[in-house]
């Protein structure tokens, strides 16, 4: 049942973006207008994806990400610059060493080829060790 | 919930499928795209990096081989003092990250470090000075030079309205900010004191005034004697009345990285009245009744006594008892001495069956026994901010902690310390050691002492008896003279009618946001008795009220030094040009001060003509640079006479952190570095250790008879025994506690992603989207009994003002039974909560109880859609401004 209405809010929101305005960058699925004019408690990404995408968003909750705070917004954007996958530029602001380091040693790797992406895990060594 | 999220879902649906066929929403492109990327805002043929010659050959410079340009400097978005690249793609800034190799943050940024680039062109910036005579008229752009004639004219008409006070003109104040350089806050404080006068204040008797009062009845001199890198080694983290989580994110994420690594020998124990998300890594959450710690912290110690588990050769070499009998003692810093038997007798009466009772929520005296015993068989780094300072006995409280670590002798030790975490980058640095209070001087000096003030003057080559001889209005009181109510005279004691202050210079600070009880504040500052200059970036609910705006230039678009929690200095170099007319504050005052004098000197009255001598030699020595370069060499022309002599010979030396090592430093310096040779090796981690503090070393080698054996030496000027002193400090409760009528407990305080009145972060469209208004946090069982949803908008009410705030229900996060906590960020005049917490203040530090007031709260109405609110400056005619919330006739207080 719940699915069928997420599916719809997906579904005629991805109209409504599609069908208002061609954006260079990803557009989230919900248009931020809509969200906008939801009560306070339903506006931030969590009280959603908990729901949406459940395995995504509890393997955040399991990640170090989340005990930092590492919001959505610092990987994924915001509506107005949205990534459904993050540059990994994005990674950089913290972890800009590890990503030289990656870049050097294997051009077209990404981060999450190794730490699955959202929970993050990582094999203890390596640059990072340092700190 | 779960009905709530399906409602939500259906009512989503609802509203999208209907706005598919064009009902009930508007889309309007323009409120979609609000430009986060801010090149978006950046011209794209102007290129913004302009970097010094002396920075361009340091190590705080670097080119990449893709052409990005990186330039090193501090984050100005808390007081934790990481460390930053700000990287330049095209001339324009465009990515912030963490410094790799700083002791701080190890390459780490939080959300406000990491986008806070966006900000250098943000359209709102203040970009030209604005004036106008009453508060009833829109601003109008002037010259510099045209606002620092009226600035004259109009400080000297307020003077003549004031008297010569014992601690100066008493109608003329300043009112500065942690956020301002050491540079700024030295140079204002030092002009200020040449015009002649003390009232000179900044926030930081908001968040740390409680702190400094700490320490110098503790260690006899202000700050901490450890650091951050404790943490790496500490066996127990104890962390209390801060949620270290999201106001000081990276040293949190320094704690996480202990923890996880150390699962099973490492215990963080997190004590506060509300469950955060600094409880997410804590081993124990010790949660008690608000203003009950008192109680909590003397049990821990009498656990300590009594279970024979303090220190005894620490206590026995370094620490004696002191307490304070007001009417017997003369001076409450020193008190005087008492016996170990008599503190143990003094906390006989707090024995965890006591503090059990007495704070509530989950305390027993089982979990005071476990705690004190951990902390007395581990080494222990204790971290605090508000919840502790921000208490009409917050200088008590702080004590309660440090004695712990003198009975346990968890202090000069790796991986021990007593360490007040600092709210704001340069609380510290600037105002606490720049002399950015009323009754301090810069270098750690103060303004009772005539030697102090006499040594001061004769570096800046004044007269003697320039600066006034007692200290001004500290800030609620300074405050008070401005709104000068009849209650306000009362309490105060405010006689004479010139006593009222006319004229008030506040630099890089809202408080008519941020000071608690706002109501009075702000109506005395509509009226037009009392002139207001403000110097920003951008608009505030403060600069509402002013006359004068002056457009102050931004982080990295100045030069200037900052000092965190740690005593640690770091410099942030100019890099970026300044949009429009945007000034360095130092620059305004050398440039004010000289009109100032030239004005003074055609006065009749004497004591206002001699005093124009003086304000001319505040600035002498920077006139020329300042023409000159002001964005780099002004810089550092202070620094060198403010760190090279002032500093020189003080407990706080950064006579060796010249421009060129702070250059050279990953992560600055931290004092005593009296050599360069000391401040190249980044200074003095531990204090007060013989071998380890250069002062402590040098007294050892000097007097080695009386030294002998000692390998601490508490050198503080207030503690002539060189011992550390542990306080007898009863329990006492708040000021206001809930009472029949107002029932509940109300408490407030940050989320991650703003900082202070959300003046900045409110404007970088991410953190905006996040938490675009303030919350209340309501205890679901609370919630229940009173029939509040999630998001439901709540009435709060104090016997001082009113609010209406959504409530956020949450059985993960939020305060105990019987309690509210609310953010206290947003800028809307219904959300502003600063209109209902209460400006009763500690004592001794002055610093006010905003953690703690009685409150009643109601469902208000529904949950439904709120707009985020910022204060912005409106054209209203050619030339002619107003701020959004001046047009806004509606904008007014519920009622």
């Amino acid at each position: 049942m719940m699915g069928k209405k997420v599916g719809l809010i997906v579904l005629s929101s991805f109209l409504l973006g599609a069908s208002a305005f061609a954006f260079s960058f990803e557009t989230h699925p919900v248009p931020p207008d809509v969200i906008r004019l939801l009560p306070p408690q339903y506006q931030q990404c969590s009280s959603c994806h908990a729901d949406v995408t459940p395995k995504i968003y509890q393997s955040w909750k399991a990640s170090k990400h989340y005990i930092a705070n590492v919001k959505c917004f610092q990987c994924h954007g915001t509506f107005n610059d949205f990534y459904k996958v993050p540059p990994i530029s994005k990674c950089e602001a913290c972890h800009y060493q590890e990503v030289k380091t990656m870049k050097e040693k294997a051009p077209n790797m990404t981060c999450w080829d190794c730490h699955p992406a959202h929970i993050f895990e990582f094999h203890g060594k390596g640059v990072s060790s340092k700190k | 919930m779960k009905a709530d999220r399906r409602e939500f879902l259906k009512k989503s649906a609802a509203l999208t499928a209907a706005s598919l066929v064009g009902i009930n929403l508007k889309l309007d492109k323009g409120s979609l795209i609000t430009k986060a990327n801010a090149q978006e805002w950046m011209d794209e043929e102007e290129d913004l990096l302009q970097v010094p010659e002396e920075v361009k050959n340091s190590p705080s410079y670097k080119e990449d081989d893709d052409g990005t340009v990186w330039v090193r400097g501090v984050c100005r978005f808390c007081g934790t003092g990481c460390k930053v690249w700000l990287g330049f793609r095209d001339g324009k800034p465009a990515i912030i990250r963490g410094v790799e190799d700083s002791a701080i943050n190890h390459g780490l940024l939080c959300m406000k470090g990491m986008l806070f680039y966006k900000l250098f062109r943000h359209p709102d910036r203040l970009t030209r000075p604005l004036y106008r005579k009453s508060k009833k008229e829109p601003f109008r752009p002037i010259s510099w030079d045209k606002a620092f004639e009226i600035m004259a004219d109009e400080m000297i008409k307020a003077i003549k309205k004031g008297r010569w006070a014992p601690f100066g003109w008493s109608s003329i104040a300043y009112y500065g900010s942690g956020q301002c350089l050491t540079e700024e806050t030295y140079l204002l404080q030092k002009l200020f004191r040449c015009i002649g006068t003390n009232n000179i204040e900044g926030n930081p008797r908001l968040c740390m005034a409680s702190a400094v009062g700490g320490y110098l009845t503790n260690y006899g001199t202000d700050e901490p004697a450890g650091g951050y890198a404790d943490l790496d080694k500490a066996e127990t983290i104890f962390i209390i009345g801060s949620n270290t989580a999201e106001a000081h994110p990276i040293v949190y994420a320094r704690v996480m990285k202990r923890k996880l690594n150390n699962p099973n020998d490492v215990m963080v124990i997190n004590a506060d009245p509300r469950i955060s998300p600094t409880s997410r890594i804590a081993d124990i959450h010790l949660q008690f009744k608000p203003g009950t710690d008192l109680a909590l912290l003397n049990a821990i110690a009498h656990v300590i006594v009594y279970e024979g588990l303090y220190n005894k050769d620490f206590v026995n070499k370094y620490v004696r008892f002191h307490a304070f009998t007001p009417g017997k003692d003369k001076n409450p810093l020193i008190g005087h001495e008492v016996s170990f038997e008599e503190y143990k007798k003094f906390l006989k009466k707090y024995t965890p069956e006591y503090a059990a009772r007495v704070c509530g929520g989950n305390i027993t005296p089982e979990i005071i026994r476990k705690v004190a015993r951990r902390i007395a068989t581990t080494k222990t780094v204790t971290m605090w901010t508000m919840g502790i300072n921000q208490r009409t006995r917050g200088v008590w409280a702080n004590n309660l902690i440090t004695n712990i670590h003198l009975l346990t002798g968890n202090l000069c030790k790796d991986g021990a310390d007593s360490l007040s975490l600092t709210g704001q980058p340069n609380a510290c640095g600037g105002v606490r050691e720049g002399g950015g209070l009323c009754h301090i001087l810069p270098g750690h000096r103060v303004v009772k002492s005539a030697k102090d003030r006499h040594e001061l003057e004769k570096i800046w080559g004044v007269p003697k008896g320039t600066i006034p001889p007692k200290p001004g209005h500290h800030t609620v009181k300074m405050f008070s003279a401005v709104s000068f109510t009849e209650e306000d005279k009362k309490r105060f004691g405010f006689k004479d009618p010139r006593d009222k202050i006319r004229f008030i210079w506040i630099n890089e600070t809202s408080p008519l946001q941020s000071l608690p009880n706002l109501r009075r504040f702000v109506e005395a500052f509509a009226k037009d008795d009392v002139f207001v200059v403000v110097s920003d970036i951008f608009p505030t609910r403060t600069t509402e009220y002013a006359n004068l705006i002056l457009p102050a230039a931004f982080h990295f678009e100045k030069t200037g030094v900052y000092g965190c929690t740690e005593r640690r200095s770091q410099l942030t170099p100019k890099a970026v040009k300044a949009p429009g007319e945007a000034m360095p504050e130092a620059w305004m005052v050398v440039k004010f001060a000289q009109v100032l004098a030239k004005k003074l000197e055609k006065e009749s009255d004497p004591r206002l003509r001699k005093r124009a001598y003086t304000v001319y030699k505040a600035v002498e020595p920077f006139i020329k640079v300042a023409e000159e370069d002001p964005w780099y060499g002004l810089s550092k022309a202070i620094w060198n006479e403010y760190a090279g002599k002032v500093t020189k010979g003080r407990d706080s030396d950064l006579s060796g952190a010249t421009y060129e090592v702070l250059l050279e430093r990953p992560d600055g310096v931290q004092w005593p570095a009296p050599t360069v040779e000391i401040a190249r090796k980044g200074g003095t981690l531990r204090r007060f250790v013989v071998g380890k503090d250069p002062i402590a070393t040098e007294l050892a080698r000097k007097y080695p008879e009386k030294f002998k054996g000692w390998k601490v030496i508490d050198y503080g000027h207030l503690h002539k025994d060189y011992r550390f002193w542990a306080w007898l400090r009863p329990y006492k409760g708040p000021a206001e506690a809930p009472d029949a009528e107002y029932p509940f407990y109300l408490s407030t305080g940050r989320v991650i992603d703003h900082w202070h009145t959300s003046s900045m972060t409110g404007r970088i469209p991410e953190l905006m989207r996040d938490y675009p208004h303030a919350w209340v946090e309501i205890n679901p069982k609370d919630a229940e009994r009173l029939g509040i949803g999630p998001g439901d908008l709540v009435l709060i009410e104090t016997r001082r003002g009113r609010n209406i705030i959504p409530a956020r229900i949450s059985t993960q996060q939020g305060p105990m039974e019987g309690m509210v906590f609310v953010y206290w960020y947003d800028q809307d005049k219904n959300r502003m909560i600063n209109f209902c917490t209460k400006d009763a203040f500690d004592p001794g530090s002055k610093e006010p109880e905003y953690k703690i007031c009685a409150c009643r709260i109601r469902k208000y109405a529904p949950a439904q859609p709120l707009k985020p609110f910022l204060t912005k400056l409106e054209e209203v005619g050619e030339e002619e401004y107003l701020h959004n919330s001046e047009l806004n006739k509606e904008e007014k207080l519920a009622d």
